[in-house]
């Protein structure tokens, strides 16, 4: 199933959550909604859910208007960030939750539900839980259960709001993958709202960054983070060094008015002089940063830049504090400086 | 003990002594006092006065209303504090002093409120005289009267579990498919039970032993409107010491077995809380 925002606004008193915006998500998609706390992507999510009403503007499914929709009645499933699990209730019932609450003339018998839900339970891997409560659980486990149970009633679209940040890191890189299988198995349309752009970039189709109530860019993940449309998305797909000034041949003259983004590994040392390797700068640390070494800098005309390495290159180079390097930048991005948006980016370097 | 705790061992024996000491002369002395009074002509007496047409009537009156009010200030309670704990309305924290209310005022000043609004020469007395209905000297009154002394207890109880319980769970079940009816009885009511039972407890236990505010409105009519406090104020005022001991030990016996139900609530609770807390807990 399709889905269409159609210029939704939302305010909570004098604040503007979301701001006359739009998108479409096509059916079978899985889209992350990507952006800082307090950007709306959650009060999107939410309106898409029909837990919150938009004061402006429309959301249809496949076309058709869910205005005056209830939530109940929208055929969607939600996974919260923190599981919201029936404490009272087993993993099974939990599970079985959405099919025992239809009418008496939809609604399966107990056995045709036991069924399904040990089904479910299965393809989570947590069938040995079907009579345990939910704090007798991990978190991994029962956010498992969570999407077991909002499966259970074959939704068209799955919303799952910042389903992974409150699990640890290990936990989380293993549910993403699996996130990621689940939506080829089932095709279903799928909307989650994050604000890790490393778990948007690995999960997502499509990956709509939203800031402030408007989308700064949407894009398939490569887009987004090769080609950032504004130095917002630049700024918060990765890290960047920031110079205040023009980048010209690899050499950073300053012209005050513009910002200039360089991420880490981008950023090229040699020990001599050469072309594209013309700012002079001093080793001010290496360290390790999982498959890479992270080299700290200080060029000599002032101010800090952090480079990215693989760690052969890094033995190559046998870098040292105290040492002189040369610097240059095999790929920026210059931004005319009123595009940038004050506060949001901090500066490496001046 | 905690053995941050630096008082010497003397000075903490005196003040636990002390306070069970206390303790005793104002709670255990004249409970037993109670039992032993009534039981002082012997066991034949103690059963005529328990059984004496009037005091069966005074016990029958006191349940009922007791029954009235918690079924009245259960939903009532529940209804209040669901919208408070879930809702950010304008007025609100106004509401929630205003729950109070009960507690602050004198329960005499309640039932004089009541004869103000229902007696005969009240705001509505001519009305209800005229459509022949009696409130005040009347069961109605005595009903009227408990329900307000006792209306904060549930929803005073309820309110904080609910706060914490949050509205997630609500959600959940909307999204999936429930209707407003399911969400209730299937898990609003589920998490909060613990609340809701200990309030209702507390709201029996008041509702059986007020005596000020009904002693107002009941014009203790002896077989008619007289509640069980009341039934024992008018016998020991008839100088009938051991019928009005015998009296008052079945009021401490139904104040024991509350007593006995709200720990046991407590230690359910308490248990609830500590699986809720495992839960809320970060593991992976």
């Amino acid at each position: 199933m399709s889905i269409t925002i159609n210029g939704v606004t939302k305010r909570f008193g004098s604040f503007v959550a979301l701001d006359n915006l739009s998108l479409d998500i096509a059916s079978g998609e899985l889209v992350a909604l990507l952006g800082p706390s307090g950007s709306g992507k959650t009060t999107l999510l939410r309106i898409i859910a029909g837990l919150e009403s938009a004061d402006d503007g429309k959301v249809l499914f496949t076309g058709r208007d869910q205005t005056g929709v209830g939530a109940k009645d929208r055929g969607v499933g939600f996974v919260f960030q923190h599981y919201a699990l029936f404490r009272h209730m087993t993993v099974a019932e939990n599970v079985g939750f959405g099919l025992s609450v239809r009418p008496k003339a939809t609604r399966p018998p107990p056995a045709v539900i036991r069924e399904k839900v040990m089904h479910l339970l299965r393809m989570v891997q947590l069938d040995w839980t079907a009579d345990r409560l939910p704090h007798q659980l991990s978190g991994g486990q029962r956010q498992r259960v969570a999407l077991a149970r909002a499966l259970a009633v074959e939704p068209k679209v799955l919303l799952l709001d910042e389903p992974f940040g409150a699990l640890d890191a290990k936990v989380r890189a293993e549910l993403r993958r699996w996130l990621r299988q689940l939506h080829e198995q089932t095709g279903v349309t799928t909307v989650f709202v994050t604000h890790d752009q490393e778990e948007a970039l690995e999960v997502a189709d499509r990956v709509v960054v939203i800031n402030k109530g408007h989308i700064e860019q949407a894009g398939s993940p490569d887009e987004v983070y090769a080609n950032p449309a504004t130095p917002f998305v630049h700024h918060f797909l990765g890290t960047v060094n920031v110079f205040h000034g023009r980048v010209h041949d690899s050499l950073a003259a300053v012209s005050e008015s513009d910002v200039t983004f360089v991420r880490p590994h981008d950023v090229g040392i040699e020990r001599e002089r050469d072309e594209t390797h013309s700012i002079a700068a001093l080793v001010r640390g290496v360290g390790i940063a999982g498959a890479l070494m992270r080299v700290e800098l200080e060029r000599e005309a002032g101010g800090r830049v952090e480079a990215l390495l693989t760690h052969q290159r890094a033995r190559q180079l046998a870098l040292e504090p105290g040492q002189r390097v040369w610097v240059g930048f095999s790929e920026f991005r210059t931004y005319a400086g009123d595009s940038v948006p004050g506060g949001a980016v901090p500066d490496y370097a001046i | 003990m905690n053995s941050s705790h630096s008082e010497p061992a003397w000075v903490r024996r005196t003040l636990i002594g002390s306070a069970l000491a206390a303790m005793a002369v104002v709670l255990v002395v004249p409970l037993v006092a109670v039992f032993w009074e009534g039981l002082a002509a012997g066991w034949q007496v103690y059963w005529a006065a328990v059984t004496d047409p009037d005091a069966r009537h005074a016990i029958w009156l006191t349940l009922l209303a007791a029954a009235i009010s918690l079924v009245i200030n259960g939903v009532a309670g529940i209804a209040a504090a669901w919208a408070i704990a879930k809702f950010r309305f304008p007025g609100r924290s106004l509401l929630i002093t205003a729950i109070e209310l009960p507690f602050s005022v004198s329960p005499v000043v309640v039932g004089l409120l009541f004869v103000l609004l229902f007696g005969s020469h009240g705001w509505f007395g001519a009305w209800l005289q005229s459509h022949d209905v009696r409130v005040i000297f009347a069961m109605p009154g005595i009903v009227l009267a408990t329900l307000f002394i006792t209306f904060p207890f549930v929803v005073r109880e309820l309110l904080p579990v609910m706060e914490a319980v949050g509205s997630e769970e609500e959600e959940a079940a909307r999204v999936l498919g429930a209707r407003g009816w399911q969400i209730l009885w299937r898990i609003t009511l589920p998490n909060v039970k613990w609340g809701l039972m200990y309030g209702l407890i507390l709201c029996s236990a008041r509702a059986i032993g007020e005596f000020g505010a009904v002693s107002v409105v009941s014009g203790h009519i002896r077989g008619e409107t007289n509640t069980m406090p009341l039934h024992v104020e008018i016998l020991y005022n008839d100088y009938q010491y051991n019928a009005a001991f015998a009296c008052a030990s079945v009021l401490c016996l139904t104040a024991l077995v509350t007593l006995v139900l709200k720990a046991v609530v407590e230690w359910r609770a308490e248990r609830a809380l500590n699986q809720a807390k495992v839960k809320g807990g970060v593991e992976a």
